[in-house]
């Protein structure tokens, strides 16, 4: 049985949510003005913000969805980490300072500065929203998941336990208890990352089971199924269960993997049982799984099909371009003092995001080699949980609480940035409704409850979506409505109003209604065929990010006359 | 508990050092385009490359490692290239209202 019920987990679980509670509410009590609860008054240092940086965009779906991609096919999980972290370049090289210079609250008031357009409020503010929401999805659909082996909870009992905790943290302090709750969760994911991959290094390949014991099984009951991620064969260290090559360097890890042969199961719906399912087992050489397009979302790669290779061209751009155009990691530079610090933040941000990408994939290849894996779909979410577990119950607990963890910190970003469009762009600037401090931090705290409410009702919902791809989908729709604007604002002085708002409202709706007239979609919403699919293949970035720079362009020399005058 | 390290006191920097700051900035990113469009290409359209022998890895594990080190690589640049006034005597504090980068104004 893959799952048991641990006392350990569950006490090493409440103790870390007490903790990161407790901070919450101990900081809380300082937090009482707009500027306290949007941007925790400004005064956050930059190396507590670079880190609450890593906190804020290691998302469940970094941590969890990586591991698993990578347990399960090699290098694609790796091509991930790669885009994730090449998007912090375009953050750091062109929108940190000026958007730190530009902006108050949120990424509108940034696009607003030199305007004062109730439109592009409106635009930014629904983007905002939108792309918000469409990430919460997958953080919710993860920490569901993780509830269920942990705890031994249902899927939406850990939607909802997430849901309530993250909300106490929101609702008590807005920025600042979440910025120290993204810290601590940000150290502690890279430190004990770290301490894994020492202990993946020291323990190098081992056999863990002989090829001749592995033959195709029959599961009805779930204890039944067999581990996934066997090692049957070292290479010249042998094949006898046991035979290890004892501990590797970094870089001879990378080496002696490619002697390694692992078992992986193929899993197929027994015809003569109803419910049953046959468990075969398939020997692959781990050199074949250190090239990308083992995994049907990268596939592309390895086509010979133009319109498959444009469709992982446009996946690597959305995740070059897609970082710096999302909402809860544009509002963390106004949590520091001034340019400098915000630029300084995003070295330290890259510096700590980037090691853990790199420890990523001996994670990852530790647990594919580790015996200990769940092979059901279901399981590549719990594949870094596991490998933890085959150092010993108290590392299983640990890495667990930080997974848990991991999806408290996002959330909360994620629900601060939706209940900053709402009261602050929204109410505030658009309705011209102007409240004072205290009304105007309350009305942020019921959208940030009424955010919440959706994202729990959503995260239910899309249970049996993949974690990762959401995310793809996620960073394709920031980048499209988003980055145009941001980038064309900044440097070219043509720009007006009119083609902001109209590069926002036509990247968000062309990448939206791509994403749903894509082959995923089809399978995974309408339950229909995917090769009925109308949009030539399912990634939109390499399309409508073009898409939304032209229009600004051609917008603003349409438009330029009235911003003339109005200049005058 | 840790609260930081920051700078004594947040001043607007002249208009002189945005722009330099975002052309550096610009530099660097370009620096980075190539290398990181050059591994997309490479995987996209010459797959078999990606097997080539790197030192003992193969060049799809070598290219990856090596994007994630060189955007940590100019990210240090980038810090010893760029000033603040802040962190210097002669802020301009006539153009310290100027908040657009290069080209914009």
């Amino acid at each position: 049985m893959i799952y048991t019920a641990s006392t350990t987990a569950i006490v090493v679980f409440v103790v870390f949510v007490g903790f990161v509670l407790g901070i919450s509410f101990y900081l809380g009590r300082k937090a009482k003005s707009a500027q306290g609860y949007f941007a925790a008054h400004g005064q956050i240092g930059w190396f507590v913000n670079g880190v609450a940086f890593a906190g804020d965009y290691l998302s469940a779906a970094s941590f969890l969805g990586i591991c698993g991609m990578i347990a399960f096919y090699g290098y694609d999980g790796f091509l991930y980490s790669i885009g994730y972290l090449a998007g912090w370049v375009v953050a750091l090289f062109v929108i940190a300072e000026p958007i730190k210079r530009l902006g108050k609250f949120t990424f509108a008031d940034a696009l607003n500065a030199n305007y004062n357009s109730r439109a592009i409020q409106i635009a930014a503010a629904i983007s905002t929203l939108v792309v918000s929401i469409f990430y919460l999805i997958p953080q919710m659909v993860g920490a569901g998941a993780l509830c269920t082996p942990l705890l031994g909870l249902p899927h939406w009992a850990g939607v909802v336990i997430v849901g309530i905790v993250v909300l106490m943290i929101v609702v008590t302090a807005g920025m600042v208890s979440t910025t120290w709750v993204q810290f601590i969760k940000g150290s502690m994911l890279v430190v004990f990352c770290a301490f894994l991959t020492i202990a993946i290094l020291g323990r190098g390949f081992r056999v863990t089971a002989s090829r001749d014991a592995l033959k195709p099984v029959t599961v009805t009951n779930p204890k039944d199924i067999p581990y996934g991620g066997q090692v049957v064969d070292i290479g010249s260290a042998g094949t006898t269960p046991g035979a290890s090559t004892g501990p590797l360097g970094p870089i001879e890890f990378f080496r002696r993997i490619n002697d390694v042969k692992v078992v992986q199961w193929t899993i197929k719906p027994d015809a003569a049982t109803p419910g049953a399912s046959i468990y075969t087992p398939v020997e692959k050489p781990v050199s074949d799984l250190m090239l990308p397009g083992g995994s049907s979302t990268f596939k592309g790669v390895r086509s010979s099909k133009l319109v498959d290779k444009l469709d992982f061209i446009s996946l690597m751009i959305a995740l070059f371009a897609g970082t710096a155009s999302l909402p809860h990691i544009l509002i963390r530079y106004y949590t520091v003092k001034d340019a400098a610090a915000a630029r300084k933040s995003t070295v330290v941000g890259i510096a700590s995001i980037g090691f853990f990408y790199i420890l990523t994939l001996y994670l990852g290849l530790g647990a594919m080699t580790s015996g200990a894996l769940d092979p059901t779909p279901a399981g590549s979410n719990m594949a870094a949980p596991l490998l933890a577990r085959t150092f010993g119950e108290l590392p299983f607990a640990i890495i667990s609480a930080i997974a848990f963890t991991t999806v408290l910190g996002t959330v909360s970003g994620l629900i601060m940035a939706a209940s900053g469009a709402v009261a602050h762009d929204l109410m505030e600037n658009v309705f011209k409704h102007h409240p004072n401090e205290n009304a105007k931090v309350g009305a942020a705290k019921w959208t940030a409850i009424a955010v919440g409410i959706v994202a729990i009702i959503l995260g239910t919902l899309f249970k049996d979506f993949n974690v990762t791809f959401l995310v793809g989908w996620a960073f394709n729709v920031a980048a499209s409505a988003n980055l145009p604007a941001l980038v064309m604002l900044l440097f070219w002085k043509r720009t007006t109003r009119a083609g902001i708002v109209s590069a926002i409202w036509v990247g968000m709706l062309s990448s939206l209604t791509w994403l749903m007239l894509s082959g995923p979609a089809y399978t995974n919403i309408y339950k229909l065929d995917a090769s009925r699919a109308i949009a030539p293949f399912s990634q939109p970035g390499l399309v409508t990010i073009p898409l939304g720079f032209i229009v600004l362009v051609v917008v603003s020399l349409m438009t330029r006359k009235a911003t003339d005058l109005r200049a005058v | 508990m840790i609260s930081g390290m920051s700078d004594p006191s947040p001043r607007q920097d002249s208009r002189h050092t945005i722009a330099r700051n975002a052309r550096y900035g610009l530099w660097l990113f370009f620096v980075y385009v190539i290398f990181y469009a050059g591994f997309v290409a490479i995987s996209a359209f010459k797959f078999d490359a990606l097997r080539a022998d790197v030192g003992g890895v193969n060049l799809a594990v070598a290219y990856g490692m090596g994007l994630i080190l060189l955007a940590f690589l100019l990210a240090l640049v980038y810090m010893t290239m760029t000033r603040n006034d802040s962190t210097r005597d002669s802020g301009d504090a006539g153009d310290s209202r100027d908040s657009r980068p290069e080209g914009r104004a």
